[in-house]
């Protein structure tokens, strides 16, 4: 056992760090046991940083990390499978570089797991997986899939444009999402009552029978407020869950996503408005859902600024109006649970994988920086005998 | 019969033995061993103070489809208006008179697989050919299909990305070749697919063409550099049930321990005499060799011929044993790991009884530039003969 007694520990409820141990059983790559009560078991290696705050990896649940290489040109460019606005049937597990130079970047940054999403250049742009951000590939998948991501506004008309098909307006590409997923009804219920003539396995139809069932939410890119009313119409007619990224105008409809528990994955504030329907953007969109009691995330949308800002992001709400405690929150319980991997990570607590961050300082600081980095009780940051 | 009396035999298999002789009958290696006792009438060769192996093997060509002097402009290996053509066979486009077979079985190459391209992402079925200069298809023809080849990473993106034509992009491959392997499952099951219409491959043809590697009756030979490639190869052959066999396998030695615990062989190159020139086949795989080794990864090399002329091959696998590699398994990589991958080592890659007489006899090392090949046996028959008196 590794005991870390540290000056603060990032917990979930608390409203600061609060002094207190946290205990690694390094076999199983857990934590045994966290808080502020919590003593060294005896014979364990005990490591004392008074002066450091410990808290859980982050997590960022709407990155495009491994999809769109560091560095990588065209070729390393699988964001989208532009040549349809269908797609559900793409992994994006398929998609990703493990070796890609960024996921040492967000480990630098205290970012343990991400979500790496298809982009959003399709109405549906296929299947979400949450992984960690160090490990051997086979080992680092939390959850496939876990999401399905889907498009509205500007861009599938945009891409659609260019390759001369649908959608192009804004109601063929909620037709199409309809569509699709009807689809995926059909095909589940043919596929429940058996006893037809042999069929064929569609795996795009197939690809809609988590997001049906409840096991995974669609998580719709939207950034009008009508785009995000179509969604939320959409969902309802399904009875499927779902989750808004980036949705500048979602304040319009705070009611009603804070009725239905609709959360908001925010971008970061750190980028200028390139589109029309990103003009609404403010950095006090957290801060503003959170006060309507919406479930918030704050993502990096890397590579729209890099996984490894990912506490920068979170930090900058802070000076609009976002509490510590919300702003922890949105970086690390909020994103694991909209990935639907908080059984495993997203916090400190007993059980969960040791995915541990130490810091010089608060977490939201800018000025701060981890002074260790562990996922799954393995050091992968900092210090001698780091993984790198 | 034939006696090659007194040479420093190679068996592969079996060691090497110093003052052995082997005898062939028919198209067949009849005995291995010192002192073999022959008919009066067999023809002796006289192999003393040479080196007697079996034939060098490549097991990723495309011999006889790119004819050489005529590949540059012309492509025969990939039917690209379909991503999908795993019903097209390359013995079907493969011309035994390739001006590359006789230089390549020069040089002691005896065999290959010629295999169609990796711009689709299933092109069609590979076939295993002997290297007999004049012979017909039927005399070439050992075994197909050997395999199912497809292509994952650069070499579709860049394709069918260039056209706008589906798939594009890594995620669009695997769901594409996730559907074909799908329909192969779904046609064995009943399902019977409505006719083609004008203009494109009949569906069921192709689900039919699959059924043999949902059989594990042939693997699934993929283009893979790198490494998240071959990990998708891998995740989709083991969804699949399916064996698969990573081809280049540029950035192989990074998940060595995920190709052992696959058992998934690699064939390797064209290494070491080519300049990269795509972004997936940049990573140093000599450097990392021993990875391979240590995971126990099944592995071979490839000229990629006409990337590296097939007659190459010996010097490809010399450069891995500049790397490091032992010349003993430079040479096993090259018969006997190559006749494994490609699925028929009962037949080829070593000299012991029983096996095709497939034998080279060289002056030395064949990883020796100094070294001469004086003669050549495929199937028991002399195919080269020395040039001037031995």
């Amino acid at each position: 056992m590794l005991a870390l007694r540290a000056g603060g520990l990032v917990l979930p409820g608390y409203p600061a760090p609060v002094p207190g141990v946290i205990v690694v059983d390094p076999d199983r790559g857990t934590v045994a046991e966290v808080g502020p009560d919590v003593r060294e078991p005896a014979g364990s290696e005990v490591i004392v940083l008074e002066e450091a705050v410990i808290g859980p990896g982050l997590i960022d649940c709407h990155s495009h990390i491994g999809l769109v290489e560091m560095g990588g040109g065209d070729m390393g460019d699988d964001l989208n499978e532009l040549t349809g606005p269908l797609m559900p049937q793409v992994r994006a597990i398929d998609g990703v570089n493990w070796y890609d130079p960024a996921f040492e970047r967000a480990v630098s940054g205290g970012v343990t797991a991400v979500g790496v999403l298809p982009g959003p250049g399709n109405v549906v742009g296929g299947q979400a997986v949450a992984i960690h951000t160090w490990g051997r590939p086979g080992e680092r998948v939390l959850k496939h899939p876990a999401g399905m991501k889907c498009a509205l506004g500007e861009l599938p008309k945009r891409a659609a444009g260019r390759r001369g098909g649908s959608p192009q307006t804004k109601m063929a590409a909620v037709a199409l999402l309809r569509q699709s997923m009807c689809g995926g009804r059909e095909y589940a219920r043919g596929t429940a009552s058996g006893g037809r003539a042999p069929g064929r396995r569609d795996l795009a139809a197939e690809a809609w029978i988590p997001v049906l069932n409840g096991d995974i939410p669609l998580r719709v890119h939207a950034y009008r407020a009508a785009e995000i009313e179509q969604a939320l119409g959409v969902a309802r007619e399904f009875g499927v869950r779902m989750v808004l990224e980036h949705a500048p105008e979602s304040p319009r409809l705070a009611d009603e996503l804070a009725e239905r528990n609709v959360p908001v994955v925010c971008n970061p504030y750190f980028t200028s408005p390139s589109r029309r329907e990103q003009m609404a953007a403010g950095p006090d969109l957290p801060a503003l859902l959170v006060s309507a009691g919406i479930a918030v995330a704050i993502s990096t949308n890397h590579p729209e600024i890099s996984a490894w800002s990912l506490r920068h992001a979170a930090g900058t709400s802070l000076r609009y109006g976002m509490s510590w405690r919300d702003a922890i929150a949105a970086i690390t319980e909020t994103p694991a649970r909209i990935l639907g991997i908080n059984g495993v990570t997203g916090s400190l607590a007993a059980g969960k994988y040791a995915d541990i961050v130490v810091w010089d300082g608060d977490p939201l600081d800018w000025r701060t920086k981890p002074l260790a980095v562990f996922i799954r009780g393995r050091r992968v940051w900092g210090g001698a005998g780091s993984a790198r | 019969m034939i006696l090659i009396r007194g040479g420093r035999v190679l068996t592969v298999a079996r060691g090497t033995l110093e003052d052995a002789d082997v005898l062939v009958d028919g198209n067949r290696i009849a005995a291995v061993g010192p002192h073999l006792d022959a008919p009066d009438d067999a023809e002796v060769i006289d192999a003393r103070g040479k080196w007697v192996m079996p034939g060098l093997i490549d097991c990723h060509t495309h011999l006889g489809l790119d004819e050489e002097g005529n590949w540059d402009d012309t492509n025969e290996l990939n039917e690209m208006g379909d991503p999908v053509t795993p019903h097209l066979r390359a013995v079907d486009g493969f011309c035994p008179q390739d001006a590359a077979v006789a230089q390549a079985v020069a040089a002691g190459v005896t065999a290959a697989v010629v295999t169609t391209g990796s711009i689709q992402v299933l092109s069609g079925q590979a076939a295993a050919v002997k290297l007999i200069p004049g012979a017909s298809l039927d005399e070439a023809l050992v075994r197909s299909p050997v395999g199912i080849k497809g292509g994952l990473g650069e070499n579709p993106k860049k394709h069918y990305g260039k056209l706008g034509k589906y798939p594009t992009s890594r995620m669009g491959v695997a769901a594409c070749l996730r559907q074909a392997f799908a329909d192969a499952v779904s046609y064995r099951g009943g399902w019977r697919p409505e006719a083609a219409r004008d203009g494109e491959w009949d569906p069921a043809a192709k689900a039919e063409s699959l059924q043999p590697l949902l059989d594990n009756a042939v693997p699934w030979r993929v283009h893979a550099h790198r490494a998240d490639d071959i990990l998708t190869a891998l995740r989709i052959a083991s969804e699949f049930g399916i064996k698969v066999v990573i081809e280049h396998g540029t950035e192989a030695p990074l998940v060595a321990r995920e190709l052992a615990a696959a058992g998934a062989p690699v064939v390797l190159g064209p290494l070491g005499l080519t300049a990269p020139m795509k972004q997936e086949s940049c990573f140093p795989t000599l450097g990392g060799l021993d990875r391979l080794r240590e995971e126990g990864v099944l592995f071979s090399f490839t000229t990629d011929h006409p990337v590296l002329s097939l007659a190459s091959l010996p010097a490809v696998a010399a450069c891995a044993i500049r790397a490091g590699l032992p010349e003993e398994d430079a040479l096993k990589a090259v018969t006997l790991d190559a006749a494994r991958i490609l699925g028929i080592p009962e037949r080829l890659g070593s000299l012991e009884a029983g096996k095709d007489a497939d034998i080279a006899i060289a002056t030395g090392s064949p990883f020796d530039y100094r070294t001469v090949v004086e003669t050549v046996l495929v199937n028991g028959t002399l195919v080269v003969r020395p040039s001037r008196p031995s």
